[in-house]
C-alpha cells in the first residue's frame, strides 16, 4: 500500500487513532506492547540465544563437514546433501515416514478425540476410565513392544487365530514388508492416551452455555458437535496435529524397539536411518545434513498447515 | 608407651600415621566405566576390589555404563574429558582410535613382554589398525554349527552324524522342514543368520588380512551368497520371516532350537551354559560348519567387546597398568568364566579358573578357536557401515531384487567410497 | 425416566469403553504379571497371565540390587525442579506469544516451533560440549538449568488454551487499570489450569522416563536416575525382565497416582466465567 510521505492515520491494536508524521512509527501503546511481548517472552529468548542457538547453528556447521565426532570436522561443501538426494535410502525412509504420519496422525487423532468425548459425558468411573486409557502412554516402550509382538505373532497371535476362524490366513504383520507398517499403526494405537488428555482439557473450555443455545434450538448430536464442539476445540486439535507430525518425524525409538527398522527396510524411518549415522557409522556429517532436510521439510509442512488454519477459532487471542 | 623412651616410639607412630595417611590422601582414582551388570557386573566389581585393596597406590571406581550406541562416550571423548578405561563395542574401536582419540597400547603392551603368542590364534590384529593396537578384548565369543539330536533321530536321521558338506546340509536341511496344516513353517531344518560366516566357508573374506582391503565382492562371498539366495528362495523368505516372528527369547526355555523349532542353528559358545540352565534334557552337538569343496571347513567366527584408554585421560599411566592387570591371564580365566565366554589368552585357558567351567560342548568351542580359522569382524574407521552395507545388500537378494553379484559389488562400491574419507 | 433409546445408547457406551478398556488395560497388567514371574516364565509362548510361583522376592530383590532409594530420590528431585521451572516459565512465556500483540511475535513462535523439529541427535554433541565448558557435566544442571527457559511443547499447548479464554474480562481489566502482569496471574493463569495440569503431566512423564540425558551428564552413578539406574538389572545372557518391570512399575505408580488423584484439576473445576446466562 503507498504512503504518502506526509500525515497519514493510524488505528492500532486497541483502536487508538494516532496521527503519524513521515514513516510509519509506533505508537506509545505499540512500543509498550513490543516491550511487554519481549519481556514475558524472554525467558524463552534468553535460553534459545544462550542455550539453544549454539548446538543448532553447530549442526548446521557439520552438515556441510565430514565429521565423525573425534576428529576435526573437514568442510566438503554441498556434498552431503547431494549424496544424501542419490542415497536409495533417503526415499526410502522418508516414505516410510510419511506413511506412518499421513495414516497414523488423522487415526490416532480421531480415536482419541472419539475416546475423549464418550469420557467427557456423565459415565460412571470417569475417573478409573480416563486412567486406564491413558496407562499405556506410561508402559516402558519395551512392554508395549512385546505385547504388540504377541497380539500380532503370525502364527499364534490373537489377531491371526480370530481371523483364520473366519477363514482367512492372516498377514506377517510386523514380518511382513507389505504389512509392516499398518501392523505399526495399530500398535500406535495404545498411544492416543496423551491426546485424548489434552482433549479432555480442551473440552472443558467449551462453555456449557453454548450447548443450552443448541438444545433449544433443537440440533441434533451431530449438529452440536459440528457448530459448538469442535469450532472450540479447533484450537486444541491444530495442537495435537501439528505435535503429531513433529514427533512422528522424530520418533524412532519405539519402532526400533519393535522392528529394528526391518524387514527389509520396510519401517526403516527416516529418524532411525539418521541415528544410525550419527553414531553407528560416525557420519555426524551426513545425519546433521539430514536433520535439516527434515527440519525444511517439516517447517514447510507447519507453514502449509499454519496458513490454512482459518478453520482454528479463537475466542480470545490477540 | 609411657616413660621417655615411649616417646620417641610415640613419636614415630604418629609419623607414620600421619605419612600413612597422607600417601592416602596422594592416592590417584581412576574411572572405569563398564556395561555389565547383574551377575556378570558383580565379578566385575569383585575383580576391582581386590585390585584396589592388593595396592594403595590406584584406587579404581568402577561404575556401570550402558553403552548403547557410543552416545555418552563420544560425547566425553568431544568434551575432552572422558573415564581413565572406558568398555566398548568392538566396531567403535576403530573409528575412535583412527581419530586419535584412543591410547595406541602397542609399545606399552611391547614393554610388559606381551606378544601375539600370549593371545589365542587371530586374536592380536584384532582391535588394531595400521600397525596401532587401540584396545583389548574383554572375553571372547564364537560361534559353532549347533544340531538338535532329537529333532535329527525324530526324522530318521543318525543323532551323531551331523551334515559335514554343503550337499549334506541342504538334503538334512530339506528333511527336517516341517509345514503346519495352515501352510506356514512349524519346523525349519536350518536357519542361516549370520551371513559372514558362510562368505569365509565358502572361500571368500570380509578383508583381505595380509593387505587389509575391503573384499565385500571376492568371489567366494557372491558364491556364499548365491547359495543363501537359493535358499531363502527355497523355504520362501516371507515364510521364514512370519516364523522367526514367533519365536521365544533366546535365553529362556522357548528358545526356538531348544524347542525343536530349528533343527541345525548357529550358536554361540555361550550356549554351552545357557542350554544346562534353560534345556537340561536337551540333546544336542556342536561342530564346525560345513563347507563346499575348496571352502574353509574350518571357520571360526570370533566377537568380543573391547577395553580402550582414551587419550585423553586424566589418568592414562594407572588406567593402563590397571588394564594390563585386568587382562593377566587369572583375572582373565575368572571374568570369562563368570561371563560363560572364553579368555582371550592363551594361559588363562589352562587355569583352574576356567578350566574348571569347561564342559564337553564348550571345549568343541574351545578347539574350533584353536585350530580352526578365526576371523574377527573387519575393525575399520567407518563402524558398522559395512556390516550395514553388507545387511542391505542381504535384503535386496532375499527380495530377490538383485543378484548377489551386483548388491556386492554395490556394497563394496559405498563402503569403499566412505573409506575413502579416512587417508 | 430414561426413554429406551437411550438406555441402548448408554448401554452401548459402556460396552465400547468397558471392552476398549480392557484392551488398554493389558499392557500394564502385563507388567505386573511379569514383576512377579520368573526368568523363565516371562517369555511363555503362550503369554501367561498368572505366575506360578508368585515372586514376591523380586521386589526385595531390586531394592537390594541396585541402591534404588538413592536413585528414587535423585529422580524426584530432577523431576519435580524441572517440571516446575519448565511450567512456570512455559506460562509466562505463551502469555507473550497469545495475549500481547507486537511485530515478529508470530515469526518468533514459528521459532519456537522449529527448534522442536531438529532431531536431538545432531544437538547432542555441541550441547555437551556447551555443557561441558560451562562445568555443569556431572552435576544435575545441565537436566535442570534449560527447564528455566521453558518448555516449546508447554509454550505451544498454553497458547492455544490461552487462546480460547475470551478477552472480555482481561479487557475490562485493564481499562479498570490492572497491569499486564496481574491480569496474567489473576484471570488468565486460573481459567488455564487444565492446560497447565496437562503440560506439566507431559513433561513430568518425560523427564521421569528420560534415559539419554541423565545417561551422558551424570558422569557419577552415584547421581544416576531410575531409568538409568535400572539398567543395571540386566546383563548380557539375562535381560532380567521380572526385576526391570518391577522397577518400571514402581517407575510409574506416582505419575498414575499423580494422574488419577488429581483429575479434579486437570479435566474439572474450570468455569467459563461471566459467560453464563
Amino acid at each position: 500500500m503507498n504512503q504518502t510521505p506526509a500525515m497519514r492515520t493510524q488505528r492500532s491494536a486497541d483502536g487508538q487513532v494516532s496521527a503519524v508524521r513521515g514513516r510509519s512509527r509506533m505508537t506509545k501503546r505499540q512500543r509498550r506492547d513490543l516491550w511487554l511481548g519481549l519481556a514475558f517472552v524472554s525467558p524463552w529468548l534468553v535460553g534459545f540465544l544462550v542455550l539453544t542457538l549454539y548446538p543448532v547453528a553447530a549442526s548446521l556447521y557439520y552438515s556441510f563437514t565430514d565429521y565423525n565426532v573425534v576428529s576435526a570436522p573437514r568442510w566438503i561443501g554441498w556434498r552431503n546433501y547431494t549424496d544424501l538426494v542419490a542415497d536409495p535410502l533417503f526415499g526410502t525412509t522418508l516414505y516410510n515416514t510419511m506413511f506412518l504420519a499421513i495414516i497414523g496422525i488423522p487415526f490416532s487423532l480421531i480415536l482419541s478425540l472419539l475416546i475423549a468425548m464418550l469420557l467427557n459425558t456423565k459415565v460412571r468411573l470417569q475417573g478409573i476410565f480416563r486412567t486406564v486409557y491413558f496407562l499405556p502412554s506410561i508402559v516402558p516402550a519395551v512392554a508395549a513392544a512385546l505385547l504388540w509382538r504377541w497380539f500380532l505373532n503370525p502364527d499364534y497371535g490373537p489377531v491371526n487365530e480370530f481371523l483364520w476362524q473366519l477363514g482367512i490366513n492372516g498377514p506377517g504383520w510386523l514380518a511382513d514388508p507389505v504389512w509392516s507398517k499398518p501392523a505399526l499403526i495399530l500398535a500406535s494405537l495404545w498411544g492416543v492416551g496423551g491426546s485424548m488428555v489434552i482433549y479432555l482439557a480442551g473440552l472443558q473450555n467449551v462453555p456449557t452455555v453454548l450447548y443450552e443455545a443448541a438444545d433449544l434450538d433443537g440440533a441434533s448430536v451431530w449438529q452440536r458437535f459440528r457448530f459448538v464442539t469442535l469450532p472450540m476445540l479447533s484450537p486444541v486439535i491444530l495442537f495435537n496435529l501439528i505435535m503429531g507430525i513433529i514427533t512422528s518425524f522424530q520418533a524412532f525409538t519405539n519402532i526400533y524397539i519393535m522392528t529394528g527398522g526391518g524387514p527389509a527396510n520396510s519401517t526403516l524411518v527416516y529418524a532411525l536411518y539418521l541415528y544410525q549415522n550419527a553414531f553407528q557409522f560416525f557420519r555426524m556429517g551426513y545425519a546433521s545434513a539430514m536433520a535439516w532436510v527434515l527440519l525444511l521439510i517439516t517447517v514447510v509442512a507447519l507453514i502449509g498447515i499454519f496458513r490454512t488454519s482459518g478453520w482454528v477459532h479463537y475466542e480470545g487471542k490477540r | 608407651m609411657t616413660g621417655p623412651g615411649g616417646f620417641a616410639r610415640r613419636l614415630m607412630l604418629a609419623v607414620l600415621l600421619s605419612v600413612a595417611a597422607g600417601s592416602a590422601l596422594a592416592q590417584t582414582e581412576i574411572t572405569f566405566w563398564y556395561a555389565w551388570g547383574g551377575s556378570e557386573g558383580q565379578a566385575l566389581a569383585e575383580l576391582i576390589d581386590e585390585y584396589n585393596a592388593m595396592q594403595s597406590d590406584v584406587h579404581v571406581r568402577g561404575s556401570f555404563v550402558p553403552i548403547g550406541d557410543g552416545e555418552r562416550i563420544l560425547a566425553s571423548l568431544a568434551g575432552g574429558s572422558p573415564a581413565d578405561l572406558v568398555t566398548v563395542w568392538d566396531w567403535m574401536v576403530v573409528p575412535l582410535g583412527y581419530g586419535g582419540a584412543l591410547l595406541d597400547l602397542s609399545p606399552h603392551l611391547e614393554s610388559v613382554g606381551l606378544s601375539e603368542e600370549d593371545f589365542l590364534p587371530g586374536i592380536w590384529e584384532y582391535g588394531a589398525y595400521q600397525g596401532e593396537k587401540y584396545g583389548l578384548p574383554t572375553t571372547l565369543n564364537v560361534y559353532g554349527f549347533s544340531w538338535n539330536k532329537d529333532v535329527f533321530e525324530e526324522a530318521g536321521l543318525d543323532p551323531e552324524a551331523p551334515p559335514r558338506t554343503i550337499e549334506e546340509l541342504d538334503e538334512i536341511a530339506e528333511l527336517l522342514t516341517v509345514m503346519d496344516a495352515r501352510g506356514n513353517l512349524r519346523r525349519l531344518g536350518f536357519y542361516p543368520n549370520v551371513t559372514s560366516i558362510y562368505f569365509y566357508a565358502f572361500g571368500g573374506q570380509l578383508y583381505d588380512p595380509e593387505t587389509l582391503e575391503v573384499t565385500l565382492d571376492h568371489p567366494g562371498n557372491v558364491a556364499a551368497l548365491q547359495w543363501l539366495a537359493d535358499y531363502y528362495e527355497k523355504y520362501d523368505i516371507n515364510l521364514i520371516r512370519r516364523f522367526q516372528a514367533g519365536w521365544g527369547d533366546m535365553a529362556s526355555p522357548f528358545n526356538p532350537f531348544y524347542r525343536g523349532q530349528i533343527g541345525i542353528q548357529e550358536g554361540g559358545q555361550w550356549e554351552a551354559l545357557a542350554s544346562t540352565v534353560h534345556a537340561p534334557d536337551l540333546n544336542w552337538g556342536v561342530t564346525n560348519f560345513p563347507a563346499p569343496e575348496g571352502g574353509r571347513a574350518d571357520v571360526a567366527p570370533v566377537q568380543s567387546s573391547f577395553w580402550v584408554v582414551p587419550a585423553q585421560a586424566a589418568h592414562r599411566d594407572e588406567a593402563l597398568e590397571f588394564l594390563l592387570w585386568l587382562t593377566e591371564p587369572e583375572q582373565s580365566a575368572r571374568f570369562a568364566a563368570a561371563l560363560a565366554n572364553i579368555p582371550p589368552r592363551q594361559a588363562a585357558l589352562d587355569l583352574p579358573a576356567f578350566g574348571e567351567t569347561v564342559t564337553p560342548h564348550l571345549q568343541v568351542f574351545i578347539d574350533m578357536l584353536l585350530e580352526g580359522y578365526v576371523y574377527t569382524p573387519p575393525g575399520l574407521p567407518v563402524g558398522l557401515y559395512l556390516s550395514e552395507q553388507l545387511n542391505q545388500a542381504v535384503n535386496s537378494v532375499q527380495d530377490g531384487n538383485t543378484t548377489p553379484q551386483a548388491a556386492l559389488e554395490t556394497a563394496q562400491r559405498n563402503v569403499l567410497r566412505e573409506l575413502e574419507k579416512y587417508d | 425416566m430414561i426413554t429406551g433409546r437411550r438406555a441402548i445408547r448408554n448401554t452401548v457406551i459402556y460396552v465400547l469403553l468397558i471392552v476398549g478398556a480392557a484392551f488398554f488395560l493389558t499392557p500394564f497388567i502385563w507388567m505386573i504379571s511379569t514383576s512377579l514371574k520368573t526368568d523363565a516364565q516371562v517369555f511363555a509362548i503362550p503369554p501367561e497371565w498368572i505366575p506360578t510361583p508368585v515372586m514376591w522376592s523380586n521386589y526385595v530383590r531390586l531394592m537390594s540390587e541396585i541402591p534404588f532409594l538413592r536413585y528414587l530420590g535423585n529422580t524426584v528431585l530432577v523431576t519435580v525442579l524441572s517440571v516446575s521451572f519448565y511450567i512456570a516459565s512455559s506460562a509466562i512465556v505463551a502469555y507473550g506469544f497469545t495475549k500481547i500483540r507486537w511485530p515478529g511475535r508470530d515469526a518468533l513462535f514459528y521459532c519456537l516451533l522449529a527448534t522442536m523439529v531438529l532431531p536431538p541427535q545432531v544437538t547432542l554433541i555441541p550441547q555437551f560440549v556447551m555443557f561441558q565448558n560451562l562445568g555443569w557435566v556431572g552435576t544435575f544442571l545441565p537436566l535442570i538449568a534449560p527447564a528455566l527457559t521453558g518448555s516449546a511443547f508447554a509454550v505451544f499447548l498454553l497458547r492455544q488454551f490461552y487462546g480460547a479464554i475470551p478477552e472480555d474480562i482481561s479487557d475490562s481489566a485493564r481499562i479498570d487499570g490492572a497491569s499486564e502482569w496481574q491480569i496474567f496471574t489473576r484471570i488468565i493463569l486460573p481459567l488455564a489450569r487444565p492446560a497447565l495440569a496437562t503440560a506439566s503431566l507431559f513433561i513430568f512423564i518425560w523427564t521421569w522416563t528420560d534415559f539419554l540425558n541423565p545417561l551422558i551428564y551424570l558422569t557419577d552413578d552415584r547421581l544416576y536416575t531410575l531409568a538409568v539406574g535400572l539398567q543395571q538389572l540386566s546383563s548380557t545372557h539375562s535381560a532380567a525382565w521380572p526385576l526391570l518391570m518391577a522397577g518400571s512399575l514402581l517407575m510409574s505408580l506416582p505419575i498414575i497416582l499423580l494422574f488419577f488423584f488429581a483429575q479434579k484439576t486437570f479435566i474439572e473445576g474450570v468455569s467459563t466465567t461471566g459467560v453464563k446466562g
